[in-house]
């Protein structure tokens, strides 16, 4: 182990840390599309030359811990002796990335002739091809019917775009010109912090660079294992549900804490399903890092060194690893949210006193276009009850962060209103500490469109915890002049001007059983 | 005469210009602030035309949660957008962090009036869907709220923030109504002490936007003074920056136990047009300071992973540095500065209290058995992680906003900032530093130096220029009105069209769409890397400022007269080289262009600079320590 000492790690701590930041903020504030600007729905980070991660500028907890396959890809393809001043791409979820709208563009960082670091961003862009805009076909089985697949690849060299790369990726998008707008912020991130990587490895010297990044892995490491040994040993099993039709598929995790490791085995998980809830093996290692998170120490620095003692078992072909050429879009909105779920459940059996109840468990996805707009929102509900107190209402919980647009921006427009956005009573679970509540949200259509959603909870209810009743499961209602219909979770539909479509968000289940006549 | 009065948490600073001289004095901060601004008042002066104040009431009393029980009305369907905010969580992992509690509760929330009694509240928000562009339904409102809540004082959101997105406009509306009878009532005991000491007959108070309005209209706009201390700072390092001929600088506060940091860019405070207070959206024009929690009070500690850590937990005032002597038994920033003799070793606060140079050491040492290293590896460590800290809070205001530092200068009060200036400007590679005089009451001056202000905006949504220069003119006589004889500038808030991120771009009437949209693509280049000249933009919202004349002018307040003598003496003092021999300074007795070489320190009766090795000081016409390398 390579020691340096507690100011020189805490001051590199600091430096890295900043970089990958100034590679966040660069990102966002060039960027184009609102997704990325306004929702924060992209990240960046920093790796050493074997690829681990240094440091990351993370906004959205689903980039967590899924980022370091990227650079893993790249480092295997193309090694470590690479044409100075390139950049990869890369975008397969079969070989390094996680759903199509995922982009990563990758740099290595060379001081003199020896590489340094790996600079890498992510961003979601909002369409990357395929048989629906948006790129998250909900009929999709295949994953090259979501869009235009990036194997890893060269994508920049000296700063201009390879013909290779960008003409084929601009083809299939429906939107070239917001694309390359994002794509030019995120080959900036990267330069930006490339050339703060130099300045720092210049004035520290290549030995000295050395010294402190690993320290700092160690860091991360030893923090890491402190906070599971802190854990009572032993192995904890528990088995969550998507939804799939009428199918109820399995997630199976357990989880072994053995001193201060912790391996968690998703055997008996459910095999791939022939649909878009696949999730490849990155994001269930995204969850897995999110839940050790969450169940230990959250103010733990995230680094490459707080993954060495965690380690992961998934069986390829299944619904936590799936295989090519499955399609996975939701697996990295919806899966990943029931994987980080089942975790959870399994780590509240180790740490009673800080896993909260199930949250909502979906990201209520609601898609609306027609030939003239397209509108996609995401649309929060009720937070699980916390071992001390209730759970927040109308947020967004698990891997997913981002925000809502404002009523009176989208009203201005598009062509419907919002008739009522507020909390939906009474859906949290009862307990000591009650589930947060869900919303309700009611659209109403000025025009013709057609209307996608893509939500979870629908039938099974978020659990509760210690005795705590589970949250309202999430409904979703046609309301037209005939009268009102219950729509499945999962659905394409046609709507008519005066339509109104009702989503009501699961809340948050219960924390404690109930004192006899009391309520929190 | 002319008097400013800014009160902080600690101490209450008055600064005076009776037309010949600048008169200073500083007090402990009473629990009914108007105690001690009244007795420092008649301390200095027997009457003034300007009576100046900066307070923290209205802060005070939102994270005391002490504001007034308040009704909220919002359109049906829409009572929880409070609630709801934006829909993000604060922490993405800690599921213990929580959003701040709603400061209306639900059963306060209504959308139909009949359902609640507001007789029963000393408050009322009124915040309708789409009240930007339609006020009538929340004036009609407001009437009869007025009959059936004869004392409650009520905001309506169209008149305290015009502007579109529901959830900041509400959330503010609501700050407003909760803090104004708790902050009316203060300023108008206040404003009637000042009256009866016949000190004055009214009172002016600093806004967050960095200028002055009358104490009633403070009372009924409580949520536009959220900022009302900081605020004067950085209009103080404005001026000293403009009076040197530095248009680019960044101001730098260090005080016990956080640092505030603004950027100036030609003579004026950056200025936000949104914040969060304590976790609440709060939609009024502010100075744009960035605040981090670290300064003399902040805490070394070795985390579990066996990292030195400063901050964010301070040893405030109470107890205060182990060095104090006051019971703080674990080792500050302060500390490490009195053990390294940056500090002098017995040195006397504001004459009130005396350092003691072996508490420091005894506190260090406890640290650096922690930490495995010698005390003075351990004191040097803690300055090191705490200027690392402040220089990430000048790349947020600088770096980040797409401004370089480079070219800046660092304008560094409080206790404690010119302890660490030369070190954060030079890792910054800034272009220098600048000490001003009455760095400890730096504030309080702020206040005669800042203009009366008046911010009127309005949100408008518009494709193209038909109504236009109709929209801004009307939005620039709004502002004229309520500050008669005012300069007026107007601005909109534009975007690209599908956008949802706005540049703030001048505009005058008449200059029409064309010019606006040409200007707004170079600002937006200039800010975030690339401009659309081809795509529509969207003209979001119209600002109209009207400000007035300060007090004074700059140069009249910054005029150095030495008094006593410079004192020149020796110390040991410990740098990251090992020791050196330091020239130490009595600051007062420094005459005008007097030039100091580093190592030096230079003490004054609040604050120390220290100029390190192959640093050099000249003290300027104002009296402002001007720090190269």
């Amino acid at each position: 182990m390579v020691s340096v000492d507690p100011v020189t790690l805490e001051v590199a701590r600091n430096r890295l840390e900043a970089v990958a930041d100034d590679m966040g903020v660069v990102l966002r504030r060039t960027a184009y599309s609102p997704n990325i600007k306004e929702r924060a729905d992209c990240s960046a980070a920093l790796f050493n030359p074997e690829g681990e991660m240094l440091a990351q500028a993370e906004h959205i907890p689903v980039h967590l811990g899924s980022m370091p396959a990227s650079v893993a890809a790249v480092l295997e393809l193309f090694g470590t002796d690479v044409e100075p001043g390139t950049q990869f791409a890369v975008n397969d979820p079969y070989e390094g990335g996680t759903h199509l709208n995922d982009l990563t563009l990758v740099r290595p960082v060379y001081v003199g002739s020896r590489l340094a670091a790996w600079v890498a961003n992510r961003a979601h862009h909002a369409d990357v091809g395929g048989e629906a805009p948006g790129s998250m076909p909900a009929h999709a089985t295949r994953v090259d019917q979501e869009g235009h697949i990036v194997p890893p690849m060269p994508a920049v060299r000296e700063g201009e775009w390879l013909e290779g790369f960008i003409e084929p990726f601009l083809a299939a998008t429906r939107t070239p010109a917001e694309r390359l707008g994002d794509l030019s912020a995120q080959m900036g991130a990267n330069e930006a912090g490339a050339r703060r990587i130099e300045r720092l490895v210049e004035s520290e010297g290549v030995e000295g660079w050395r010294r402190v990044t690993s320290a700092l892995l160690s860091y991360g490491e030893r923090r890491t294992e402190a906070a599971i040994a802190d854990l009572p040993d032993g192995s904890y099993r528990f088995t969550d549900y998507l939804e799939w039709g009428d199918d109820d598929v399995p997630i199976t995790a357990t989880v072994t804490i053995d001193g201060a490791h912790l391996h968690a085995d998703f055997a008996g998980s459910a095999s791939q399903v022939a649909g878009n809830i696949n999730a490849v093996e990155a994001v269930t290692r995204s969850c897995l890092y999110y839940a050790v998170r969450v169940a230990t120490d959250p103010t733990i620095p995230a680094n490459g060194g707080c993954y060495r003692p965690v380690t992961l078992s998934t069986e390829h072909g299944t619904i936590v690893d799936a295989a090519r050429p499955a399609a996975v879009a939701a697996g990295n909105v919806e899966t990943s949210q029931r994987i980080a779920d089942t975790l959870l459940g399994a780590l509240a059996q180790a740490a009673p006193d800080r896993v909260p109840a199930a949250g909502q468990g979906t990201m209520n996805n609601v898609l609306i276009g027609n030939d003239e707009f397209a509108y996609y929102e995401t649309v929060g509900g009720g937070q699980g009850g916390r071992p001390g107190r209730a759970g927040m209402s109308g947020i967004h919980t698990g891997m997913t962060n981002t925000k809502n647009t404002p009523i009176e921006s989208l009203e201005a427009h598009y062509p419907f209103r919002i008739v009522t956005y507020r909390l939906r009573s009474g859906s949290g679970g009862a307990g000591l500490h009650l589930g947060g509540e869900g919303i309700e949200r009611e659209i109403e259509f000025l025009t013709g469109a057609t209307v996608s959603l893509m939500g979870e909870r629908r039938r099974l209810q978020p659990w509760g915890l210690q005795g705590g009743e589970p949250g309202a499961s999430g409904e979703d209602w046609l309301i037209r002049a005939g009268g009102m219909e219950r729509l499945p979770g999962k659905c394409t539909i046609d709507v008519e001007a005066g339509d109104r479509l009702r989503v009501l968000t699961p809340g948050g289940g219960g924390w404690g059983t109930l004192a006899e006549g009391a309520r929190s | 005469m002319i008097l400013g009065v800014d009160v902080g948490g600690t101490f209450t600073d008055l600064f005076s210009w009776d037309g010949r001289q600048v008169r200073t004095a500083k007090l402990p901060t009473t629990p009914d602030q108007s105690e001690a601004v009244l007795d420092g008042a008649s301390e200095i002066a027997d009457r003034v035309e300007s009576f100046l104040h900066g307070t923290t009431t209205a802060t005070n009393a939102l994270l005391e949660r002490t504001g007034a029980r308040t009704l909220l009305v919002t359109s049906p369907g829409f009572e929880d957008v409070i609630e709801i905010g934006r829909q993000d969580r604060p922490s993405l992992y800690d599921p213990e962090v929580d959003r701040p509690e709603p400061l209306v509760a639900r059963a306060d929330r209504v959308s139909d009036l009949s359902t609640a009694d507001p007789g029963e509240y000393e408050a009322i928000a009124v915040s309708l869907l789409h009240s930007y562009e339609d006020s009538t339904g929340e004036r009609i409102l407001r009437t009869s709220l007025e009959e059936a809540a004869p004392n409650a004082a009520i905001s309506i959101s169209s008149d305290v923030v015009a502007e579109f997105r529901e959830f900041e406009r509400t959330s503010t509306t609501v700050l407003n109504a909760y803090l104004t009878p708790v902050v009316a009532d203060y300023l108008g005991r206040l404003e009637a002490g000042v009256r009866s000491a016949g000190l004055a007959d009214s009172i002016s108070v600093m806004r967050s936007s960095g200028g002055l309005i009358g104490g009633s209209d403070a009372g009924r706009l409580p949520a536009s003074i959220l900022l009302s201390g900081p605020a004067g700072g950085a209009v103080a390092a404005a001026s000293i920056g403009t009076v040197l001929g530095r248009d680019r600088v960044i101001a730098f506060d260090m005080g016990g136990t956080s640092t505030d940091v603004s950027r100036i860019e030609d003579g004026r405070p950056e200025i936000a047009y949104e914040r969060s207070v304590d976790g609440y959206a709060c939609r009024m024009p502010s100075v744009a300071i960035h605040t981090v929690g670290a300064g003399g009070g902040s805490i070394g500690w070795v985390d579990p992973g066996g990292s030195l850590r400063v901050g964010p937990r301070s040893a405030g005032a109470e107890p205060g540095p182990a060095c104090y002597g006051r019971g703080g038994m674990t080792a500050t920033v302060t500390d490490a500065n009195v053990y390294l003799g940056r500090i002098a070793p017995d040195a006397s606060l504001g004459g009130r209290l005396r350092i003691d140079r072996g508490l420091a050491v005894a506190a260090l040492s406890e640290l650096a058995d922690t930490t495995g290293l010698t005390i003075e590896e351990t004191a040097l460590g803690i300055l090191r992680v705490v200027e690392e800290v402040m220089a990430g809070a000048i790349r947020t205001v600088s770096i980040e906003q797409g401004a370089d530092p480079r070219d800046a200068w660092l304008v560094a009060f409080g206790g404690a900032g010119g302890l660490h200036a030369t070190a954060l400007a030079r890792s910054l590679g800034m272009a220098g530093v600048i000490v001003p005089p009455h760095g400890g009451v730096f504030s309080a001056a702020g206040l005669l130096l800042s203009p009366p202000r008046v911010d009127v905006a309005r949100s408008v949504l518009l494709n193209d220029d038909a109504t236009l220069d109709e929209a801004v003119g009307g939005v620039a006589s709004d502002a004229g009105r309520r500050l008669p004889g005012g300069a007026v500038e107007t601005l909109a808030d534009v975007r690209y069209f599908g956008q949802s991120h706005e540049v703030t771009v001048p505009y005058l009437t008449g200059e029409g769409w064309e010019a606006l949209a040409n200007r707004f693509h170079d600002l937006h280049r200039e800010r975030n890397g690339f401009a659309r000249p081809d795509d529509p933009i969207e003209v979001v919202t119209i600002r109209a400022t009207a400000t007035g004349s300060p007090a004074i002018e700059p140069e009249t307040v910054f005029t150095w007269t030495p008094s006593g003598d410079a004192d020149p003496g020796h110390r040991r003092v410990v740098t990251s080289d090992g020791p050196v021999e330091a020239r130490v300074w009595f600051r007062d007795g420094l005459g005008i262009g007097e030039d100091i070489n580093g190592p030096a320190v230079v003490e004054e009766r609040e604050a120390t600079t220290w100029i390190a090795p192959g640093e050099r000081a000249v003290v300027s016409e104002t009296g402002a320590l001007e720090v190269t390398w």
